[in-house]
């Protein structure tokens, strides 16, 4: 069991990151609420001795990682709307932040960890494969999925906005 | 948004600091209890001592079974729990493996804890067969290496604490494949505390235990049929729930209620998932 005082520190190093991660999964703030709550529980009665703070992080993550994936398995979850339905629950306090993750929620679930990962936490393929227990290839394909939709809905955008100016003419 | 790179604004994103309070304060809470757990247990075994000090070494010499029963003292007993063992996540040439073993702390737990352990390396066993089964009829009806490797094959094997008490734990063992529901497996322990010794459901009901399970059972599901219009199988026809035995799987909930579990098509259609009864007599 550690002591308060280092799930504090650990809470303010990385708890902003567990707390996104969660959302991100997620899309519901009450249940990224909830895998916060339990990822620290889980780090104070946690007997690991972490060798660096990278280390600490990479701990949190996965849990994290695992915590989502058993509230998605949940018979709660299971009974609830599915995710995809649900995007709008997605509330972010910053209104500046809310197109961002409407961008992230958009993406099919398993490519939503891999995104935020790399392009929020700024991981590579091979660390975020490590973390989340998958090989390093299924993570660049994912990548490469993420980027192909992100493409054609900004094309799909554009083509929104060339339509709405040409009416507007 | 113009560009993924943009994303990176949303390291800005903070937790509710409300959140955060809520954490420790609940840590805080975890801590507090634990710590006065500890501190009674202590004042008990200080007064335990104490008192059966003068009596412990003759009773010890004159009667074996008052030697046998010292293992079964409540305050031995409160000293055990369930911990992870090993958390372990590993690759295979088609799978990823990740693997949280429990173990029962305390006294007199090494057979179960071997019970546990011999289960858990069955499962990741048969896992592999399974997969490597799957693998060959998948290559063999047209599919690729690469559309196999695509599939990314997670083996699971974890456990979930179901209650614990000053005297008996509940917890289940669950391992499972996420390509195929018909691999899910799950061992369901009830354990004495004082002496890790197995908990029935005949210890929980008395002698007419196998009458009194299933008159609940048989009651919960006609008022589901009744109420739903997906029923459970009927018992002549269909192999339908006909009564509990030794082998029946169950869990002690957080109220201290035996909840007996079927597996998935065993007693109903697979909508129905897992069914459970809760066994309430009060």
């Amino acid at each position: 069991m550690k002591e308060q005082d280092e799930i504090s520190q650990a809470m303010e190093q990385y708890g902003d990151t567990v707390y996104r991660l969660a959302l991100c999964r997620l899309g519901v703030r009450s249940d990224a609420e909830d895998v916060y709550q339990e990822v620290f529980i889980r780090l104070f009665r946690d007997h690991t001795k972490f060798e660096h703070p990278e280390h600490l992080k990479a701990w949190l993550i996965r849990v994290t990682v695992n915590c989502c994936h058993d509230l998605r398995r949940s018979a709660w979850f299971r009974r609830s709307a599915p995710l995809e339905d649900a995007n709008d629950l997605i509330t972010p306090e910053q209104d500046e932040y809310r197109s961002l993750w409407q961008s992230v929620a958009a993406l099919p679930h398993d490519l939503r960890t891999a995104v935020y990962l790399h392009y929020v936490e700024g991981y590579h393929a091979d660390e975020i494969a490590h973390m989340v227990g998958c090989r390093p290839a299924t993570i660049r394909t994912r990548l490469h999925r993420a980027r192909h939709r992100l493409k054609r809905s900004l094309e799909d955008e554009d083509d929104e906005r060339l339509e709405r100016s040409a009416q507007v003419k | 948004m113009n560009d993924w790179n943009d994303l990176h604004k949303l390291n800005e994103m903070k937790a509710p600091q409300a959140l955060k309070e809520r954490t420790l304060e609940a840590i805080q809470q975890s801590a507090s209890k634990e710590k006065k757990g500890v501190q009674k247990m202590k004042r008990k075994v200080i007064s335990a001592v104490a008192g059966l000090a003068a009596c412990l070494i003759v009773l010890v010499n004159v009667s074996p079974a008052a030697a046998l029963s010292l293992g079964s003292l409540p305050v031995i007993g409160a000293l055990v729990r369930v911990i992870t063992l090993r958390s372990d996540i590993y690759q295979t040439d088609d799978s990823t493996v990740s693997v949280d073993v429990p173990q029962v702390q305390g006294q007199d737990t090494q057979r179960v804890n071997e019970l546990i352990q011999q289960q858990v390396a069955a499962y990741e066993a048969r896992a592999q067969a399974d997969i490597q089964a799957y693998k060959q009829a998948f290559l063999q009806t047209g599919g690729t290496e690469a559309e196999f490797a695509a599939k990314d094959i997670q083996v699971k094997v974890d456990y979930e604490v179901k209650s614990q008490t000053n005297d008996i734990v509940s917890f289940v063992l669950t391992g499972s494949q996420n390509w195929s529901a018909s691999t899910v497996e799950r061992y369901y322990y009830n354990l004495r505390l004082s002496d890790g010794s197995v908990v029935t459901l005949q210890d929980l009901l008395g002698d007419d235990w196998v009458a009194k399970a299933n008159g609940q059972i048989v009651a919960q599901i006609e008022a589901h049929n009744r109420q739903n219009e997906l029923d459970y199988f009927i018992p002549e026809h269909e192999n339908g729930f006909r009564t509990v035995d030794e082998n029946t799987k169950f869990y002690i909930n957080e109220d201290g209620k035996p909840v007996v579990v079927f597996a998935k098509y065993e007693i109903g259609p697979g909508a129905l998932g897992e069914p459970e009864f809760v066994l309430d007599f009060n």
